[in-house]
């Protein structure tokens, strides 16, 4: 039994380490970006001028803001362009960001990608907040139904972006957790890989939290409301996907804040990924055009 | 639990470890061990399943206690029928109802007739084909005498639930399985080694042969209507490997993880695409099913004892039962009778000599009758799993015609036709490394024998070992649980 023992062990070992290496040489894993949790803002960031490998084949790297994609070119006529995975876009090529798209349509504008996965829009209110010194020219924020809902604690708990109690009024901050052995395991690149296909993969909604709840349009509406009260949405436009909720989109417009609803008149299935539902180059294109179209209908 | 889930991952050293820390003189508790593991193991798909079982497992057990204290033929003879009628009426009750309900339905309106249907909407319990199989052939190896019946309920219970088999076999016979729970194992290196060669080898059919084939083919046989007939040959025969690939890697990793706990399960498949004519193929796969039908239906019934007519009968008659046990549709029975079509012309040639060897035992390669026979059976194989996959008989009609179409040698136009290459390149993997592994029990139970010793068996192992890391498909279910 002992040498039983004895021989699997030296064999995991081994094959642990041959994958690690395999997995490293061959970039068959995400590399996960460095995040921090800025104590001024309490928001949680990622690392400046990082770089790393997507395992579609090519690589990401965070600007001078801790943000992925690249720097604007310079700060006047600045446009925000915030959002979630949509927008961070981790999984696209930098050339194949929103912002950049945004950019070669309106070289007019200097278009700044802020973005974070999992976040929902308090989140997204408090980051424009952050950089208010930079004397944004407009923030587009891309949503959908669930980035509300995902930000209202009374409506179901969500540690991965802030949220608040609606009932109190109590800001809860997104959880960080950069424990010691979280630090570890992003730098074993085997043990990541493997959680990735052998657990995420399996339950690739994981990741992303369901919504099994039904929409409260009540908590919705009320949420709006206390934006529209501690926040500056005058220059805000709500970019909703071509997906999201007719209803919701709706009931942002009736309460007063400025919407764009996404069309994809062609199937919105062409927008996204083959086994991934975030947008694919195909998706930003398309999506960008409509944007540009509506900054036009804009006095800026 | 599925074999290939991280549940599974973490209860399999679990319980492994408890059992081999309980001393050798305490075997009952091992055997509780075993038994609770199993009903864990079994509960953890739906808890209400585990009183199917129990029931069932106390109905043969007092079945069979009975049946040793008495020489009363009719008393016998009642006691066997009522274990059958108990056992086929679950399985024909969970498995069968909504079925014969459907087809008295459809049968009337032919004529013109209808009345109101209804039927249920019942879950199939898991496996419950492949338990009822292995209660009833202890009953019936009890009537017969063959086997003394069991003293202990505890064996027979942890016999029935053995996790490893519970689910898809193999279909053990009491003779060989029961008898090991009473003898205390003793922990063997090289079995436990073995053990797990078999169970890596499984885990790289189901993960990435058959899932990664799944994706082919459900992408074909979802659009089968707008693909061409290349495409419709490849949707077939990568079902063959999708079949074969779940199959027979979960019977391998059923193998393997008893190896681990000192017992022995019959083997279930003995590379099936070796083979030559359908007589050999059915020696080949899913043998503990093959064998059960022979032993306990058709040596019973006559067998191949009278007249060449008889023997024809009867052959249709196992495989057309065979068919049906798969499932309950007219397409698993059509699968069956195809099969015996085949075999009628094995039946009516004068000189045929059974094929009992694996092709081209004492050589590297095949003779060119032997890649015929392999290629023709294979051929034949993949026309009857058309019917097998399809979910209608109106489907795999238009399947089968789709086939035999002039696009045939166009390139083929599903989707993602390019980006699934990977998968050939697999599956040609696995059969390089079944074809020169085939004299051994499975693919590579004979690498002791390369040459370099460890460093080869390292590469081996951790080849596969990388292949299941970076080609692991998208989960599917095994096929043979809905059996």
């Amino acid at each position: 039994m002992k040498r039983f023992i004895f021989q699997l062990v030296i064999f995991l070992v081994v094959f642990i380490t041959l994958g690690e290496v395999v997995i490293r040489v061959f970039k068959w894993n995400i590399d996960v970006p460095t995040t921090f949790l800025d104590k001024k803002d309490k928001l949680i960031k990622f690392l400046p001028n990082e770089t790393g490998y997507h395992s579609l084949g090519h690589q990401w790297q965070t600007n001078d803001f801790g943000y992925t994609g690249n720097n604007p070119k310079k700060f006047d006529k600045l446009i925000t362009v915030v959002g979630d995975s949509f927008i961070a876009g981790f999984m696209n090529p930098n050339d194949c960001h929103q912002s950049v798209y945004l950019q070669k349509l309106r070289p007019e504008f200097n278009f700044f990608p802020i973005a974070r996965q999992g976040t929902g829009v308090l989140e997204h209110m408090q980051r424009i907040n952050s950089i208010d010194s930079l004397k944004p020219i407009l923030n587009l924020i891309y949503v959908e139904e669930k980035s509300f809902l995902m930000s209202i604690r009374d409506f179901d708990k969500e540690n991965s972006t802030t949220q608040i109690t609606l009932e109190t009024g109590k800001i809860h901050h997104a959880k960080y957790d950069g424990s010691t052995l979280k630090e570890l395991l992003r730098k074993f690149k085997f043990g990541y890989y493997f959680y990735r296909q052998f657990v995420l993969k399996k339950d690739p909604e994981q990741g992303a939290k369901k919504l099994t709840k039904p929409t409260n349009y009540e908590l919705v509406g009320r949420f709006i409301d206390y934006i529209k009260v501690n926040y500056n949405t005058d220059n805000v436009v709500f970019v909703f996907r071509p997906d999201s909720d007719k209803k919701t989109v709706e009931l942002c417009s009736k309460k007063g804040l400025r919407v764009l609803f996404l069309k994809s008149d062609d199937n919105y299935k062409a927008w996204s990924f083959e086994n991934d539902n975030h947008w694919s180059c195909v998706g930003h294109d398309k999506s960008s055009q409509q944007v540009s179209e509506f900054l036009k209908t804009l006095d800026l | 639990m599925k074999f290939n889930s991280i549940e599974f991952a973490l209860f399999l050293p679990l319980i492994f470890a408890l059992y081999w820390i309980i001393p050798k003189s305490k075997n009952y508790l091992r055997n509780i061990l075993l038994l609770i593991a199993s009903y864990v193991f079994y509960g953890w798909w739906d808890a209400r399943f585990l009183i199917l079982i129990l029931f069932s497992t106390l109905v043969d057990y007092v079945v069979g206690y009975e049946l040793g204290k008495t020489d009363d033929a009719k008393r016998r003879k009642i006691l066997l029928w009522t274990s059958l009628t108990i056992n086929l009426g679950l399985l024909g009750f969970f498995k069968y109802f909504n079925f014969f309900v459907e087809s008295f339905r459809d049968a009337f309106s032919l004529f013109g007739q209808s009345f109101d249907s209804w039927t249920l909407n019942i879950i199939l319990p898991v496996g419950i084909s492949f338990y009822t199989f292995q209660t009833l052939s202890y009953t019936i190896d009890v009537y017969k005498r063959k086997l003394e019946p069991s003293k202990s309920f505890l064996n027979f219970a942890t016999y029935v639930s053995f996790f490893p088999q519970l689910v898809a076999g193999p279909i053990e016979r009491a003779i060989n399985l029961l008898p090991q729970f009473d003898t205390p194992k003793v922990f063997s290196y090289q079995a436990s080694v073995n053990g797990l060669r078999q169970v890596l080898i499984g885990l790289f059919k189901k993960m990435v042969i058959a899932d990664n084939c799944a994706v082919i083919v459900n992408s074909i046989f979802e659009n089968y209507t707008e693909i061409n007939a290349s495409a419709l040959v490849i949707g077939v025969v990568f079902f063959a490997f999708q079949l074969y690939g779940d199959f027979s890697g979960y019977s391998d990793i059923a193998l393997g993880v008893s190896r681990l706990f000192g017992f022995n399960l019959m083997r279930n498949f003995a590379y099936p695409f070796f083979s030559r004519d359908f007589a050999e193929f059915w020696n080949r796969w899913h043998i503990s099913l093959s064998t059960w039908f022979r032993d306990y239906i058709y040596f019973p019934i006559g067998g191949s004892l009278g007249s060449r007519w008889s023997t024809i009968k009867n052959t249709m008659i196992i495989f057309t039962i065979s068919g049906f046990w798969h499932g309950s549709a007219w397409t698993f029975i059509i699968f069956g009778v195809l099969h015996g079509l085949f075999f009628i012309p094995l039946l009516l040639s004068k000189n045929r000599k059974p094929y009992k060897e694996i092709v081209a035992n004492n050589a590297m390669f095949p003779t060119f009758k032997d890649v015929f026979g392999m290629i023709s059976t294979f051929g034949f194989l993949c026309l009857s799993f058309v019917v097998f996959r399809s979910e209608s008989m109106h489907e795999a009609k238009i399947y089968f015609l789709g086939m035999f179409d002039s696009s045939i040698l166009d390139i083929p136009n599903y989707k993602g036709f390019y980006d699934m290459i990977h998968v050939y390149y697999l599956v040609i993997f696995l059969f390089v490394m079944e074809w020169f592994g085939r004299r051994g029990q499975f693919a590579i139970s004979r690498i002791d024998h390369l040459p370099g010793g460890r460093f080869s068996r390292y590469a081996v192992y951790l080849t596969l070992g990388l292949l299941i890391l970076k080609f692991t498909g998208e989960e599917q279910a095994f096929i043979y649980f809905q059996f």
